[in-house]
C-alpha cells in the first residue's frame, strides 16, 4: 500500500474525489442519517443542516457539505470529494463504509481523480509545456487567424493512457494552466474503472480500498515529471 | 422567475462541434411531470428559454468530477490566464449553462506529516498508541501519548483499546489570509456491518469451526 508522497513541488490547492456511476437514490443520503450510521461525527451533521448551503434535499439531487467532506449525489451519480489533503484516506472510507451499508446499490463505473493546482518554478513556464507537447509554430502552421498577431495556443492537454499496476480501465489526464493562482499548472488525473451491468457497489469498493492510495500518489511525482521534462 | 427545472445532460463529443444537451425537464406547477427533452446548443435549446435552469454537465469520461476544478473564479464567462497568452481578452465559453460548481474550500490545507496510530492503552487523562508514518513508510514504528483532551468530542466515544486514528500535522491557510500551524486527530469510523459482511464472517466461522472439529458451543 502506498502512502503519501511529499515531493516537490507543494501543490498550492488540490483535492480529491471518487465518482461512481450508477442508480442511487439521493433522498437517502442526509447529514443526519450518515451521522446515525457512524459515518461521520454527529457535530458535523448538525452543522451541515444548520449551515446555509450546508445540505440541501431533493428528489433528484442532495448535496451533502461538511468542513472537509463534499457530497453530490444525483439518480445516476454519486460525487465525494475533499479540499484537506489530511483528509484522503478519511474520503476512502467514509466511501467504502457508505456503500458496505448501501452494498445492493448499482455500479457502473468508478472514478478515482486527484486536481492539483502547482506554482510553477521560474525554470518551467507554461510557454515551456506547451513548447514541449504542442508548439505554437506547429499549431500555427494548422490555425491560421484573421490577423498576424492571432497566434493558437494550447489550452488543454489530455492523454488517455494507464499507471503501471493499476488495475484501472484507463488513466485519464488533464493539464491545463491554473486558473486559480498565477503562473501555476492545473493536472487532473482519473482512474476510471468499470463494471458490469448488473454489478453491485462491493467490487467498486474492493478496488478503492485497494488502489485509492496509489492513484492518489500518482499525481504529485507526474506533475514534478512533467514540470522536470520541460525545464 | 421562471419556474420550469431542468436537469439536463450534455455530452461533449469531441466529433461534435456543438455540445448535444438531452435530458429531462419537469414543471413544479403540476402540468406534465417529467418530459425527455433533446436540442443541442447554442440555437433553439430548452434552456435557452429557462434562465433559472439547473443543469448537470457531463463529459464522456463520466467517472470525472464535472464541477469544474479549474473553473476561473467569474465562471459566466472562460478566460486564458495571463502567463498563458499576453492578451487577457475573455473567451467566450462553449458552455451555456453552468454546471453545479464545488463550493470554495472553507480552508486550505498544506500536509506536512500524518500518523495512522492504533490505540494501545487509554487512562483518564491521557492514551497512548503507536503509531506509523504515513508521510515517509520507512520511518520506524513510534510509540506516543496524547492528552484525551486533543480527541474531538464528537470522537470520544471511539476512543478504546484497538481503535485507530489519524493524527495530522500541517498548516491550514484561512480565506483572510491567517495561516496556522495545526495538529488535528481523527478516529477511523467502522459503520454498521452490513448483511453481505455478516454473512461471510459467519461462513468463515463455520468453516474454520469443522476445521479444527470444533462446535459452536466450544
Amino acid at each position: 500500500m502506498g502512502g503519501y508522497r511529499l515531493a516537490d513541488p507543494t501543490p498550492a490547492i488540490e483535492s480529491a474525489s471518487v465518482v461512481l456511476v450508477g442508480s442511487f437514490n439521493p433522498a437517502i443520503l442526509q447529514p443526519r442519517w450518515l451521522a446515525d450510521q457512524n459515518l461521520i461525527r454527529l457535530e458535523e451533521a448538525t452543522q451541515a443542516e444548520d449551515t446555509k448551503d450546508g445540505f440541501v434535499i431533493s428528489p433528484e439531487l442532495t448535496v451533502v457539505r461538511l468542513s472537509w467532506l463534499e457530497i453530490q449525489v444525483a439518480a445516476d451519480r454519486f460525487v465525494a470529494t475533499t479540499t484537506d489533503s489530511s483528509q484522503f484516506r478519511t474520503l476512502r472510507e467514509f466511501v467504502t463504509g457508505l456503500f458496505e451499508l448501501l452494498e445492493h446499490t448499482p455500479v457502473t463505473a468508478m472514478g478515482l481523480n486527484r486536481h492539483l493546482h502547482i506554482e510553477l518554478p521560474a525554470t518551467t513556464t507554461w510557454q515551456a509545456i506547451e513548447g514541449a507537447f504542442a508548439p505554437r509554430t506547429s499549431l500555427r502552421s494548422v490555425f491560421q487567424g484573421k490577423e498576424e498577431t492571432d497566434i493558437p495556443f494550447l489550452m488543454t492537454l489530455a492523454v488517455r493512457g494507464w499507471r503501471a499496476g493499476s488495475s484501472a480501465e484507463h488513466l485519464n489526464v488533464k493539464i491545463e494552466p491554473s486558473k486559480r493562482i498565477q503562473e501555476g499548472l492545473y493536472l487532473e488525473t482519473n482512474e476510471h474503472y468499470t463494471f458490469a451491468k448488473n454489478a453491485r457497489a462491493s467490487a467498486a469498493m474492493d478496488i478503492l480500498r485497494e488502489d485509492w492510495d496509489s492513484a492518489q500518489g500518482y499525481a504529485l511525482p507526474l506533475a514534478a515529471r512533467i514540470i522536470e521534462a520541460c525545464k | 422567475m421562471n419556474p420550469t427545472r431542468i436537469m439536463a445532460e450534455a455530452t461533449l463529443n469531441g466529433t461534435d462541434r456543438e455540445p448535444v444537451i438531452r435530458g429531462l425537464a419537469t414543471s413544479p406547477d403540476g402540468h406534465g411531470g417529467w418530459r425527455n427533452t433533446s436540442a443541442s446548443t447554442p440555437g433553439g435549446s430548452a434552456l435557452d428559454d429557462n434562465p433559472d435552469a439547473m443543469v448537470v454537465l457531463r463529459s464522456n469520461d463520466a467517472s470525472r468530477v464535472e464541477p469544474r476544478e479549474n473553473a476561473a473564479e467569474d465562471e459566466t464567462q472562460d478566460t486564458v490566464p495571463q502567463h498563458v497568452h499576453n492578451r487577457s481578452e475573455p473567451m467566450q465559453s462553449s458552455v451555456v449553462v453552468l454546471p453545479p460548481k464545488l463550493r470554495e474550500p472553507p480552508y486550505g490545507f498544506r500536509l506536512l506529516q500524518q500518523w495512522e496510530g492504533t490505540v494501545t492503552s487509554v487512562t483518564e487523562q491521557e492514551f497512548t498508541a503507536e503509531l506509523w508514518d504515513l508521510t515517509d513508510e520507512r520511518n520506524a514504528r513510534e510509540e506516543a501519548a496524547f492528552e484525551i483532551e486533543e480527541v474531538p468530542p464528537g470522537d470520544l466515544s471511539l476512543l478504546t483499546q484497538g481503535a485507530a486514528f489519524r493524527w495530522s500535522i500541517g498548516y491550514r491557510t484561512w480565506p483572510d489570509g491567517q495561516r496556522e500551524c495545526v495538529s488535528h486527530l481523527r478516529f477511523v469510523r467502522l459503520p454498521a456491518w452490513g448483511r453481505a459482511t455478516v454473512k461471510a464472517v459467519e461462513e468463515q466461522a463455520v468453516e474454520l469451526q469443522a476445521r479444527f472439529g470444533l462446535d459452536a458451543n466450544d
